[in-house]
This record gives structure tokens, sequence and C-alpha cells, in this order.
């Protein structure tokens, strides 16, 4: 165990000298129509995803004084991280220039630092390196949902967005306050080993566990903390609300697993007992309300806290007796949900007007006229949502619900699959729409830039690799989660 | 000395009273004082647990809390200055574009 690693900390350190790069970049060149921010921020995360797959084939590093991990668990979170970066960097470089978003080398330098911020969530071994990765990312993230600073959605989703993560900062301050007030540390491997030795109840740990609940339950999007959620997706330029639907939720579902799972397994029949009412009802009300809305990013965003309720019963699994098996659900499915909402958000950039998202229901009524290949991506995409075979998302659904199901936790597995049948309803609806209506009357521009193209590829034929061959993922996310027992 | 629950209660108390300054205000501002109200419940807490386990890591936590807290206000300022660009108020009720 060394103090001071560096070496572990590299794919880090390689991004935020990306981002700071990106920034000089920008004053250096003048500003004209460059894409030296893109090509920078590409090369950094292109490098960083090697030095943190070559950290997979080490063991397990522990570094800076017990605060910071690198194991196989970490390194799931980070490659996945590393590629949703990626991806939404690519998909979002014409588009900001489309909406004539002034300060361009800004965007791309805050999606690296939050990515920076949810790495170091994905590889906290102690709760002061989680509450600075949290801040790191919620900060950066702020800053991108209100960049567009001229129009009042944004600036008002921003508003909401930061005032309720503010809100969720406190909770966990005064979680982990408690916490270090009841083990007299904040470290995670020497809370387990406390609980381990020590087996007597104390009322005060159903406080720390309702608190970190509900901080992390902001940062999910589960109900009811996610109240948030419809308005700053709808609110935040598309790319954006790609990558917050997406990031945050990673890392928070890494910490989550992290602190509940590995750390405080002693108290599982508390936390089990909590985040099942948690699951039950978010996936309820995801689905239930995402049936009335006509906006798709709306739709998207409630049905992202759906699925937010499915991974918290793989996390309740994983406190059962399903075990590592829950884990393993948990991080499969989280791959899948990455491919899936970068693709619906990418579909989303392409249909984009000057001026208007394109997000409307109207805006997918005879796409497939339009534009077949488009409106076939989608339906692959919206069924992988839904949970059609062969989809990565019925592969993550069948691993969730049969770690449930293991677990004894058959209640919550059928609560899952009559969702699962809501989701259907609506999803289906926009293939509707697409196929059946009469393409509504209006010339739009639509956004072909080749990058676009690209990710929505990728992510489409991601989606249905995962779904017929999920093996090299899931041996991959049972590593992980094996690790954390 | 004062016994830790003392601090603890004042922190508790503090907390609460953050936390329904927050959720009854309508000024934006005032919703920022109360985070901050409700930050220093959580440095009481620390500093007090601190100097009871005779470590300093509870004291270096709420430094932390501090700096943070910092960037988090100036960013959330530059976002309320936007917003208030928009609007010319700062009422939160008046951030009612979106609903459910």
């Amino acid at each position: 165990m060394e103090q001071l690693n560096y070496l572990s900390l590299l794919p880090e350190i390689v991004i935020i000298l990306a981002g700071i790069l990106v920034i000089a970049a920008d004053l250096i060149i003048d500003k004209k129509d460059n894409i030296i921010s893109e090509v920078i921020s590409v090369l950094g995360l292109i490098i960083a995803l090697f030095l943190t797959g070559n950290q997979f084939l080490n063991p397990e590093i522990i570094s800076q004084n017990n605060m910071l991990i690198s194991d196989s668990y970490a390194v799931f979170f980070k490659v996945a991280l590393i590629i949703l970066s990626l991806m939404v960097i690519l998909i979002s470089s014409h588009h900001i220039r489309e909406r004539g978003i002034t300060h361009r080398a800004e965007y791309f330098t805050f999606i690296l630092f939050a990515t920076v911020g949810m790495m170091i969530m994905a590889g906290s071994l102690d709760l002061v390196t989680v509450y600075v990765g949290l801040e790191l990312m919620a900060i950066s993230i702020y800053i991108l949902v209100g960049i567009s600073r001229t129009e009042f959605l944004s600036n008002e989703a921003a508003l909401k967005y930061f005032l309720l993560g503010l809100l969720a900062t406190a909770f966990l301050l005064y979680g982990i306050s408690f916490t270090y007030g009841m083990f007299g540390t904040t470290n995670l491997v020497v809370i387990k080993n406390f609980l381990q030795n020590n087996t007597t109840a104390n009322s005060g740990y159903i406080l720390v566990l309702v608190f970190l609940v509900i901080a992390f339950g902001f940062k999910v999007a589960a109900v009811p903390f996610h109240m948030w959620t419809p308005d700053a997706y709808e609110g935040a330029m598309t790319p954006v609300t790609g990558f917050m639907s997406v990031g945050p939720k990673l890392a928070a579902f890494a910490v989550l697993g992290r602190v509940f799972v590995y750390s405080l397994l002693t108290l599982k029949a508390e936390w089990t007992l909590i985040l099942t009412i948690v699951s039950i009802l978010t996936m309820t009300v995801g689905n239930v309300v995402a049936i009335a809305q006509t906006n798709i990013k709306r739709m998207l965003a409630y049905s992202s806290i759906a699925h937010a309720g499915y991974c918290l019963m793989g996390l309740v699994a994983a406190g059962g007796l399903a075990g590592s098996l829950g884990l393993q659900s948990v991080l499969f499915y989280l791959s899948g949900y990455l491919f899936m909402n970068v693709g619906a958000f990418s579909i989303i950039i392409f249909l984009n007007k000057k001026g208007i998202s394109g997000s409307e229901l109207d805006d997918f009524s005879g796409l497939n006229e339009r534009y077949p290949g488009i409106a076939l991506m989608m339906s692959v995409i919206l069924l992988s949502l839904a949970g059609v075979p062969p989809t990565t998302g019925f592969a993550g659904k069948l691993y969730v619900f049969m770690a449930a199901v293991k677990s004894k936790y058959m209640f919550l597995a059928v609560i899952g699959v009559l969702n699962s049948v809501i989701a259907l309803y609506y999803y289906l609806r926009i293939i509707v729409y697409m196929y059946m209506k009469k393409p509504a009357d209006l010339k739009e521009e639509t956004n072909r830039s080749v990058p676009l193209l690209l990710v929505l590829g990728i992510a489409v034929v991601a989606i249905l690799v995962l779904g017929i061959y999920p093996e090299p993922v899931l041996n991959f996310a049972k590593s992980a989660a094996g690790g954390m027992f | 000395m004062i016994p830790l629950y003392y601090y603890t209660i004042l922190s508790a108390v503090l907390f609460v009273i953050g936390l329904i300054g927050f959720l009854i205000r309508r000024n934006i501002i005032l919703l920022f004082m109360s985070i901050e109200v409700m930050l220093n419940a959580v440095n009481i807490n620390l500093v007090s647990f601190s100097s009871y386990y005779d470590s300093l890591d509870g004291q270096i936590l709420s430094i932390f809390v501090m700096a943070i807290a910092a960037a988090e206000a100036a960013v959330g300022f530059g976002i309320l200055i936007a917003f208030y660009r928009n609007k010319n108020v700062i009422d939160s009720d008046k951030a009612d574009l979106m609903k459910w």
C-alpha cells in the first residue's frame, strides 16, 4: 500500500490536463471556426481510455492515503464514463455551433472536468473523496445545463437543478458528518471492519442510511427526489441532457454499490428495506407519468427515472441472497443504458431545427418517409429501452429480474415486469408516430454531421451486440462485482 | 466541558431551520442562505466530533466543505445573474416555464 501513487491517477490527470489545454488553446488560437477543442478533448479521452484499460491488467491499488482505489469495479465505471464522454463530445460538436453557443472551449472543458469528477466518485474509498468528486461533477454540470445563457428554458433548468443539487449536497454532508461521528472515520474499509466486529445494533446507523439514500436519490433521480429531472432535462441542451442522464447515474450507482454493498453490507437488512420502497416508487411513478408526456425529452427523463428504479432493484438484490449477481446485473444494465440513452438523444439532435429543439412528439410523425434509416435506428433504441429482445435493454432487465427472484424478492420482480408493460406503451407510441402518421409539413434543417451519425451507428450496434452476445461485458461486470463482497 | 450532544442538538436545530427556510422561502438569495445554514450545521457537527475523537479528519473535512461551498456559490450566482437578466426577478416562483 503506497501513500501517494500518481500512476493509478494517470487517466484523471490526463483528462484534467486536456481540459486545461482546451481553454489555453482557445485563448491562443483566434476564434475562428476551429475544431481544436474537440480534437484535444477526444485525444485526451482516448489516451485516458487506454491508461484505464491498462489498470485493469494490474491488481487493485489503494492509493492517496487510502482515499482512492483502482480495482476492476472502479475500472468498469471509468471505462463506461470515458466512453460516454467521448460520445457526448462527438454528438455535441456540430450542435453547439448550430445553437450559437459562444463558449465552445468552456463547454468541452466542463464535460472533461465532470468526467473526472465522476471517475473520482467511481474510484473513491473514502466519503471525503466521494464528496469532492460529486461536487466536481455537479458544479460542472450546473454550468453545462445553463450554458445557453440567453435562453429562458436553460436558465430555469440550471436554476432548478442547482438549487435541488445544493439541497442534496447538504443532505450528503449531514450524512457524512454523522458517519464520522459514529465511526470516527470516513474511510469505507475501516467502517466495514468496524461493523463486522461490532454487531450491536445502533439506531443512529439508520439516520446515516436515510441521509445517504436521500443524497444519492437526488443524483440518480429516484422518486421522491426526482422533481428536478424533467425540467433540467428539457431545458438543457440536448447533448448535455444525454450526458447528465447517464453520467451522474453511473457515478452515483458506483458510489451506492461501494458504500452500501461493500462497506455497509452488515446493515443490509435496513438498507434493502429503504431501497425496496424507493425502487418500487421510482419504477412506478417514472413509467406512469411518462405516459402523459408529449415532449420526447421529458418522456425520456421520466423513462430514465424508471430505469433508475430497475437498477435500484438490482442493488436490493445485491443485498439479498443473490449477492454479487445482483451487483453484476446493475453494472450490465447501466452499460446498456449508456448506449440506449446516448443513442436516443443523438436522434433528437439529428432532428434539431434552428431555434427549437425538435423534441416534440409531432416532430417524429412520418419519420419513416423522411429518413427511413433514422426511423429504423430509433425503433431499435426504443425497443431496447422498452426491453424487447434481442436488445441490451432486454438482457439487462432479464438479469436484474433474475437477481431479484434469486434473492426471493418475487414481488419486486413482478412489479418490475408490470412496469415494463406500462413502459412499452409510451415507447411504442413513438414508433407508431414514426411509421403510421403522415409527416408534418415542415422543412427542417437536420444535423447531418458525420460524428453524430458515427455515434448513432456505434450506439445501435452496441445495443444489438450487448443484447445478442453479452458475455464479454457480463464477465467484466462479474469480475467487477465479485471484488465487492 | 460541554457534553457532545449539546453540539449535535445545536447542529440538528440549525439544519432543520435551514431546511424549513429552503422549503418556504421564495427569494433565491434566501434559498442560498438557507443552504449555507445547513452547511454550517454540518460543520458544527464535524468540528465537534473531531474534537471528541481528538482527530483532525473532521476539521479538515469542514474546510473542504467551506471551500467547495464557495465554488458552488460562485457558480450559483452566475446562474442567478443569467436568470435575472432574462426575467428581472429573483423569485423562485417565476421559474415556472416548465411544469411536469
